[in-house]
């Protein structure tokens, strides 16, 4: 019935479990650490990018991606397939870093430990940043500052290509809001983008 | 959406064209909706100013780079799900088996909790003590003859009314139900005297029928008619005034 049973080669058939479909149908056939790795491996991107933009540390994005993974391979067997595995696991994501960052700051409030955000790692002085020829860094760091709704809606469409509605279903803003929240995302990078270039060239 | 919905020769608002402005500038369109927005444009100059700034800065972005880039941590994550996994499972396979073996002994456990107390009327006896403090503490059951027994206590009332049976059964002489309720509640030493009588009948029933034998156990302080025989024989003035008696007749009959 499916990949597992085209060849020897064991990574091939993970390789060929692309869809969303294919996953369940190869977790409900029984093979589950086969489906457990296509899953990770089509979504652990995903997954760690939206980690890292809630928690902003790339050690914590990526305990939190375990966690959400872990989770998420111990209830797809409940996965009903109401909505897509991308909007399940954006849910399950949100909701672990969430949890993370309130444990965050109460260690942070309590003082046993003082948080490092991940922004801060490319934090400079604004006359540093005029400075830095380094185009990614300017545009994460211009990333960092948009709102999180206009962030979200800005990564999710530009990096991640998924679709207004699937967005939607994630993010439980209607297609009209998040058109508009993709317009000024992409309008104010654009414009600081270009408004730093300029300062360079002053 | 209105893909279909989509007038080929009508402008987009200032809106609609805002919503798509990005998605058109990435190619991120529907080709219907393409054709729109290339009509619309210049319609709104400074839409189109913006359009222009948002490829000129994005065309220098490699997106693929900038992915790539993020995603170098996140090539592991597979190995480290696996292992996670297998070590909770492992987890939880133990606290399983620990509990498989457990499981027996709590059930057993608790059964004895359960069934136990109702044959336990003999451990009665030897708690006293006990029972005594749970009569002081207890309600008047005497009036609530029929109030439910909770699994596990001795009910006093249930408790005497067995023993009273079984004098009766007995026929054990000298004991009202009233009388044996009293003992037991005051602690005194009814137990002692309930196996006293009974030896007593034991040796009475066990023993082979003799005249003599019956004769002095039942004139003995320990037989049951040992009342009536020393009503009988011990008042002293009796055989006097009948000697007495005797002696005057005797004493008539050599006058007359």
């Amino acid at each position: 019935m499916f990949p597992c049973t085209i060849g020897t080669n064991a990574m091939e058939s993970i390789l060929a479990l692309t869809s969303d479909k294919a996953i369940l149908e190869e977790f409900r056939g029984g093979d589950n650490d086969h489906a457990a790795t296509a899953f990770v491996r089509k979504y652990q991107n995903f997954v760690y990018h939206t980690a890292l933009r809630y928690l902003k540390s790339e050690e914590d994005a990526y305990d939190a991606s375990q966690e959400v993974f872990i989770k998420a391979l111990k209830g797809i067997a409940a996965f009903r397939a109401e909505s897509s595995l991308s909007t399940w696991l954006y849910r399950i994501t949100v909701n672990v870093c969430t949890v993370m960052r309130r444990k965050d700051k109460l260690r942070t409030f309590f003082g046993l430990e003082t948080v490092v955000p991940y922004a801060r790692s490319h934090e400079v002085a604004p006359d540093q940043i005029v400075e830095n020829k380094d185009f990614d860094d300017r545009f994460r760091l211009i990333l960092d500052t948009l709102p999180a709704k206009q962030r979200e809606t800005f990564v999710l469409r530009y990096f991640e290509e998924l679709s207004y509605e699937e967005i939607s279903g994630m993010l439980g803003t209607s297609v009209g809001g998040l058109k508009a929240n993709y317009y000024q995302a992409v309008k104010k990078i654009a414009q600081r983008m270009q408004q730093g270039k300029d300062d360079v060239k002053v | 959406m209105s893909k279909s919905k989509e007038n080929p020769t009508s402008i987009l608002s200032r809106e609609e064209v805002e919503g798509s402005l990005a998605d058109f500038a990435f190619g991120q369109i529907e080709e219907t909706r393409h054709l729109a927005m290339e009509r619309a444009l210049p319609h709104y100059p400074d839409l189109q100013e913006e359009l222009e700034q948002i490829r000129t800065v994005f065309a220098r972005f490699d997106k693929m780079e900038f992915k790539a880039d993020l995603s170098l941590r996140a090539r592991s994550l597979s190995v480290h799900v696996h292992e996670n996994l297998a070590r909770q499972r492992e987890r939880n396979g133990m606290r399983n088996h620990s509990l498989k073996r457990l499981l027996p002994f709590g059930v057993f456990a608790i059964l004895a909790t359960l069934v136990l107390p109702p044959f336990d009327i003999l451990n009665y006896f030897s708690d006293k003590a006990a029972t005594q403090v749970s009569v002081a503490t207890a309600p008047d059951r005497s009036s609530d003859r029929s109030a439910q027994t909770t699994p596990g206590i001795i009910d006093l009332d249930g408790l005497d009314e067995l023993i009273v049976t079984t004098l009766a059964q007995d026929d054990l002489p000298g004991m009202s139900r009233e009388l044996a309720a009293t003992a037991l509640v005051n602690g005194t030493s009814f137990q002692n005297d309930i196996l006293e009588n009974e030896s007593s009948l034991t040796l009475f029933d066990d023993t082979e029928f003799d005249d003599n034998l019956f004769g002095d156990f039942a004139s003995s302080a320990f037989g049951p008619n040992s009342g009536l025989i020393s009503d009988f024989i011990l008042p002293g003035d009796f055989q006097e005034r009948e000697l007495q008696q005797l002696f005057e007749e005797l004493d008539g009959n050599a006058t007359l």
